[in-house]
């Protein structure tokens, strides 16, 4: 035979998996002399023995047995061990392989990382356990259990909440939502403030995306993350605000309008030092969240409580003061160094129909401004709203207050397309408000020059138009009359642009829009920006925010002669594709706030939304299902003493050079919910869930408990063969080691329970190893287990028991058994991680993914690839002294590749 | 759309309700049911048998009616038509054989092949004319009203023929919420109904519906959706006997899903024939505000 290759060999080994097969062949090949890499996905070696209560059938203890050798591969001085890794590319041939593994980031420097675990004790945030298997949750920063190897933290984290990339403002909702859950309420606000200053005012008013996007809404309904920001904001007295200044600068910043996005960018810069001054044309602060947002929504002293913050900061507010008018344009850009347009859209739109100038006509926003200002209007007896968004909602629930006998909306499209927040619109028809959907009114009909009502017609739904929404037709002939003696047309605003005076510079877009770069919000004129409803037209509060901190960022940069658009801190985030685990999380009903009643809100403007109680903010809070993992919230950077938590950490790549692989990557259990006889349910358990309950050091301390209600399971059913030997629901071949694990454990509970019963339901019993046909024997002699040969057809919940129906073939006879708990011996399939690295690397498997020994009988270590050996259950089902033999066996090939004379001996290189 | 469409017997007597609801709901939904002209009985049960084809003649026959019309589908209500006739079809599809008796014993038919697909109509509401556009239709929902899906065994057994998956089917419950109502989950939904041991051992069959029954009610529900006329009479006829037995049992109304389907139309309730159901649902329909 030829040689393969004649290349010297290099006398490192790789070995990818650390469970027990991986453990001893690196112990084996390191022992021998050599340098071995092991790679392991997971944070510590152990592999899934390590989650095993006891082992069968000596009944050993894996945290006994397999420690020892753990510690051994931590502490080899010929290990380099690398968990939270994986092996991403493998090219070469036998004797010499080149390999890139990826070291995913743990976000703590491990090197310094000292185990303490004071990161995991401040952690709000839990999330699923792989090692626990669901059965218990663990924290965001974790050490996988008490004896892993190495003993360090991990911050589990995959992305951005969609909550938090949702936000034009980008405030971590995950973060304070997690908090809030803890009852960590100081932190929560703190974290909310990191991101916006008026969290009272977001918390009341904003339209929430978070909760558009929140991956509850799949299950159930979205969290109500900012009624729990209003909560937070509730619970102080004062602000305890960072007012602090980073160091005074010279440069002068003029803004007009103190809305929100005028408010917002003076706050920003005045922090960043700039000396700032808004000019005011009203007499208050706040815009249209002072004289739009009516008081039972937005109250006065949070709206003053908050906005008066900029002024505490230092920032000049000239009142009364009209840019154009009282002020020219070209005066504020003499004197300042930059200027920021945030003037708002405030003229109402017309209807454009006959009899708009009769009295009685009065446009929303014309109305809700007097209102807000002094407080008291004389409305009519009969009121009719124009209009759909929040502004038409807002004026017919004002004129409800001033004491309007009968108020309706008419709105020409239908309820599903209603832009105003949907929680107004119910609000509105609980005062009694009558809504008219599909109605377009025609003219105003007057008398004596007042208002007498108003002709509308019915229309219907057409085609969508340019924004998508479904354009409403007239219906022919469907004219009809509502009497009214005030109409007030809230169909839109636009923006008042005489402030521009005689400048000609800056473009404006239809509908009186400035024209602005979208990245920098700098109008056509250098130095003059532009944001919020003057640019995008009416919008949300949320928006103006955002766009007064962009404005903000860009000022800072303009000033400091930087580039406007390179890497700007303000790009959006992208919501990542992820993976929720919602096993065993149930549907909860989402926390509402309580209301006044709605008999008690007329003729007050008392806030309506009560906000929540504490009680209720946790338990809200607690139906986060912490999509990401860690929610960035940072207790754990604080809490760490020898600082080495990084959540800036990436991902790296490490390139190897090794003679020789072994792969040991292990298996996986199907899916339980892959069989649909058995009704989901928490109760039902995957074996490796019931190993985890009986496990003395796991989380009951071997007390043995169901998940649902923590009582002890007094009848426990064990069902063999789930998904194995039954080609319909799961895999033809048989998984080995189910029928012994189950006697273990049935055996285990016996000792656990003594009064409990344990049942098996078994196809055959296979003990075909060393000591284990006795092993079943004293299960069922010693502990009385009762195995039952037969097959279950349906397990199903029935009050407190789980109905398990079977047939028992001796007796011929149908079984029903009503247990507590039932395990279920599902079948072993390949680790997919390690089918999918088998593919990538051109190794052969089998049809399930198991890899393909190059000859069943005479060579079963090696692989389809020279060099490259295979260990464990990657290869098939195999119970733990096999894998182990096994293992040494593919370590010894590896030695006797690195021992031969150069080069290759053919024999080892053939395929 | 025009589809071609086999009753069966019982749906032109016991099960009307089952039949009128299911032409008038389609024609509402944009399908016009074709009745085949010349229909004979389906077969009722297919015979397993091995040199048994002489019972698989009447379901044939039925397609070559259909395959006649120039039809390539045809559509049917009852779920034992359905069995019979899907499996028949997929018979003189697969074994070329049995096929060539069956068409040389009909020596006075054209001879067929399998050309025409059997459908159910729960298949035709999913697949051609969905959820969406029924839920767009229903100007009644049927809010509060809790359903339990009961599927039987021949929409889904054996597997060749299943309308959804064997073990947890969906598509009643799918059904139902596009219709506003709410699917109540129970372990006896796709369990049988005792099927013609109504005959010979009719204490088992009651025994079967008190098992069925009670379950859905155990799981919260109001009533029973169901698309079988045989699994209707069973669950059906036997709630008098299972409430001298067992004084508690409040009894469960028991619907089509055609039935549910036009009530949730808006369609004149006389199409749904309630007098002929074996419980009298008006008062819980009543008490939804699903009629007056």
């Amino acid at each position: 035979m030829e040689n393969y290759i004649s290349t010297p060999v290099t006398r490192k080994a790789l070995v990818v998996g650390g469970g027990v097969a991986g453990i001893q062949a690196a112990l084996d090949i390191a022992d021998a002399g050599y340098e071995v890499f092991l790679v392991e996905k997971s944070p510590s070696i152990g592999g899934h023995m390590i989650q095993y209560a006891e082992v069968f059938p000596t009944l050993d203890c894996p945290q006994c047995i397999l420690t020892p050798k753990m510690v051994e591969i931590g502490q080899h001085p010929n290990i380099k061990l690398l968990t939270y890794s994986e092996v991403a590319q493998v090219s070469g041939q036998i004797g010499r392989f080149t390999v890139q593994v990826k070291r995913k980031a743990s976000y703590v420097d491990w090197e310094k990382c000292t185990g303490c675990g004071e990161c995991a004790n401040v952690c709000p945030v839990e999330v699923y356990s792989e090692f626990e298997r669901g059965i218990v949750r663990q924290k965001a920063i974790y050490k996988p259990f008490g004896q892993a190897v190495p003993a360090v933290f991990t911050v589990d984290k995959r992305g951005i909440a969609p909550c938090r990339a949702a936000c034009p403002l980008q405030v971590n909702a995950q973060g304070y939502v997690s908090l809030i859950s803890q009852g960590r309420f100081t932190e929560a606000l703190n974290l909310v403030r990191e991101k916006t200053p008026f969290p009272g005012i977001c918390g009341r008013i904003c339209t929430r995306p978070c909760e558009s996007q929140c991956t509850r809404r799949e299950m159930d309904m979205p969290l109500a993350i900012n009624d729990l920001k209003r909560f937070v904001s509730d619970q102080e007295k004062e602000p305890a605000i960072d007012l602090t200044i980073a160091s005074e600068i010279e440069e002068k910043v003029a803004i007009i309008g103190a809305g929100p996005a005028g408010l917002m960018a003076a706050y920003e810069l005045r922090k960043t030092g700039y000396q700032v001054t808004i000019f005011e044309t009203l007499p208050a602060a706040g815009g249209m969240m002072w004289v739009g947002i009516p008081e039972y929504r937005l109250p006065r002293d949070t709206l003053q409580k908050e906005i008066s913050l900029i002024q505490k900061i230092g920032v000049a507010i000239k009142f009364n003061t009209t840019i154009g008018e009282q002020v020219p344009l070209a005066t504020l850009k003499d004197e300042f160094n930059a200027v920021f347009i945030a003037t708002g859209a405030h003229v109402s739109v017309k209807l454009g129909v006959e009899g708009e100038n009769l009295a009685g006509v009065k446009y929303g926003i014309d109305f809700l401004r007097e209102v807000n200002l002094n407080g008291k209007f004389e409305v009519g007896e009969r009121v009719v709203v124009v209009g759909g968004g929040n502004a038409a909602i807002d004026a017919a629930r004002t004129a409800y207050r001033l004491g309007a006998k009968v108020v309706s909306i008419v709105y020409r499209r239908s309820r599903e397309e209603i832009p105003a927040i949907p929680g107004e619109v119910i609000e509105a028809e609980r005062e009694g408000i009558k809504i008219s959907y599909l109605t377009d009114p025609v003219r105003i009909v007057g008398e004596n020059g007042k208002v007498r009502g108003i002709e509308c017609l019915k229309t219907k739904l057409g085609p969508p138009d340019e924004n998508g929404r479904r354009r409403p037709i007239p219906v022919d002939g469907s004219e009809f009359f509502l009497e009214a003696d005030m109409i007030i047309p809230a169909i839109g605003q636009v923006p008042d642009v005489a402030f521009l005076g005689d400048e000609t510079g800056m473009v404006l877009k239809p509908g009186n829009q400035l024209e602005v770069d979208e990245t920098t919000l700098q109008t056509t004129t250098e130095g003059i920006f532009a944001g919020g409803d003057v640019v995008t037209g009416p919008n949300a509060v949320i928006d103006a925010l955002a766009a007064g901190r962009r404005a903000a960022i860009s000022i800072d940069r303009y000033l400091r002669g930087e580039n406007l658009t390179v890497s700007r801190e303000d790009t959006e985030l992208t919501i990542s594709a992820l993976k929720v685990d919602m096993a065993g999380i149930r549907q909860q009903k989402r926390t509402d706030m309580p209301v006044i009643p709605p008999t008690r809100r007329a003729g007050n403007f008392r806030e309506v939304a009560l906000g929540l109680n504490e009680r209720d903010a946790i338990r809200e809070a607690k139906r986060c299902l912490a999509c990401p993992g860690c929610s960035e919230c940072r207790l754990c950077e604080k809490a760490c003493e020898p600082k080495v938590i990084h959540h800036e950490m990436r991902e790296r790549y490490e390139e190897l050079e090794v003679g020789a692989i072994v792969l040991a990557t292990g298996f996986e259990l199907i899916p339980k919910e892959a069989i649909a006889e058995f009704e989901p349910d928490p109760d039902i358990l995957e074996g490796i869930q019931f190993e985890r309950i009986l496990c003395p050091g796991g989380s009951t301390a071997g007390v043995v408990e169901r998940p649902s209600d923590r009582k002890v399971p007094k009848e426990v059913v064990f069902i063999s063969c789930v998904g194995s030997r039954d080609p319909e629901h799961g895999v033809p071949y048989c998984s080995r080691v189910c029928c012994m694990y189950l006697a273990k454990m049935a055996m285990l509970y016996k000792h656990a329970v003594p009064d409990g019963q344990a049942y098996v339901f078994y196809m055959d019993i296979r003990s075909t190893g060393k000591g284990y046909e006795e092993f079943v024997q004293r299960a069922v002699e010693e502990a009385g287990v009762l195995y039952l040969r037969g097959r279950v057809s349906r397990v199903f919940r029935d009050g407190e028991k789980l109905k398990v129906s079977g047939v028992d073939t001796l007796s011929g006879k149908n079984v029903d058994i009503s247990g507590d708990l039932v395990v279920l011996g599902l079948a072993m399939v390949p680790n997919p991680a390690g089918q999918e690295l088998a593919q990538r690397l051109g190794i052969v498997t089998d049809e399930y993914g198991f890899i393909t020994e190059s000859h069943p009988k005479m060579n079963p270590l090696e692989t389809s690839v020279p060099g490259i050996y295979v260990a464990g259950t990657a290869q098939g089902p195999r119970d733990i002294p096999d894998s182990v033999a096994q293992a040494s066996g593919a370590a010894s090939k590896v030695l006797a590749l690195f021992s031969a004379s150069e080069p290759v001996p053919g024999r080892m290189g053939s395929r | 759309m025009d589809l071609s469409y086999y009753p069966g017997c019982t749906l032109k007597t016991k099960a009307r309700g089952l039949e009128d609801a299911a032409v008038a709901t389609m024609a509402v939904l944009g399908v016009n049911l074709v009745e085949i002209p010349r229909w004979n009985c389906c077969g009722a049960v297919y015979s397993l048998a091995d040199d048994d084809l002489v019972h698989h003649l009447a379901p044939v026959r039925n397609l070559i009616r259909a395959h006649e019309q120039g039809a390539d589908k045809i559509s049917t209500s009852c779920s034992f038509c359905y069995n019979t006739l899907k499996r028949a079809n997929q018979l003189v599809q697969r074994d070329e054989v049995k096929r060539r008796t069956l068409n040389d014993f009909m020596e006075e038919e054209k001879d067929y092949h399998g050309e025409v697909a059997v459908v159910h109509l729960l298949e035709v509401l999913r697949d051609d004319i969905g959820w969406d556009n029924i839920s767009a239709k229903v100007k009644v929902p049927l809010h509060d009203l809790r359903v339990a899906p009961y599927y039987g065994c021949t929409l889904l057994r054996p597997q060749e023929i299943a309308i959804d998956r064997m073990e947890r089917p969906t598509i009643l419950h799918q059904l139902l919420e596009a219709i506003g109502a709410e699917a109540v989950d129970f372990p006896f939904s796709t369990e049988c109904c005792g099927s013609f041991q109504i005959i010979s051992n009719p204490d088992s069959v009651t025994q079967r519906a008190w098992d069925i029954l009670s379950s859905a009610l155990r799981r919260g529900a109001e009533a029973l959706v169901l698309t079988c006329p045989l699994c209707y009479f069973n669950l059906g006829q036997r709630q008098e006997e299972l409430k001298q037995k067992y004084s508690d049992f409040p009894g469960l109304p028991i619907f089509y899903f055609s039935q549910l389907l036009a009530l949730a139309l808006a369609l004149d309730s006389k199409v749904c024939h309630l007098e002929l159901n074996y419980v009298d649902p008006l008062p819980l329909l009543v008490s939804k505000k699903i009629l007056v």
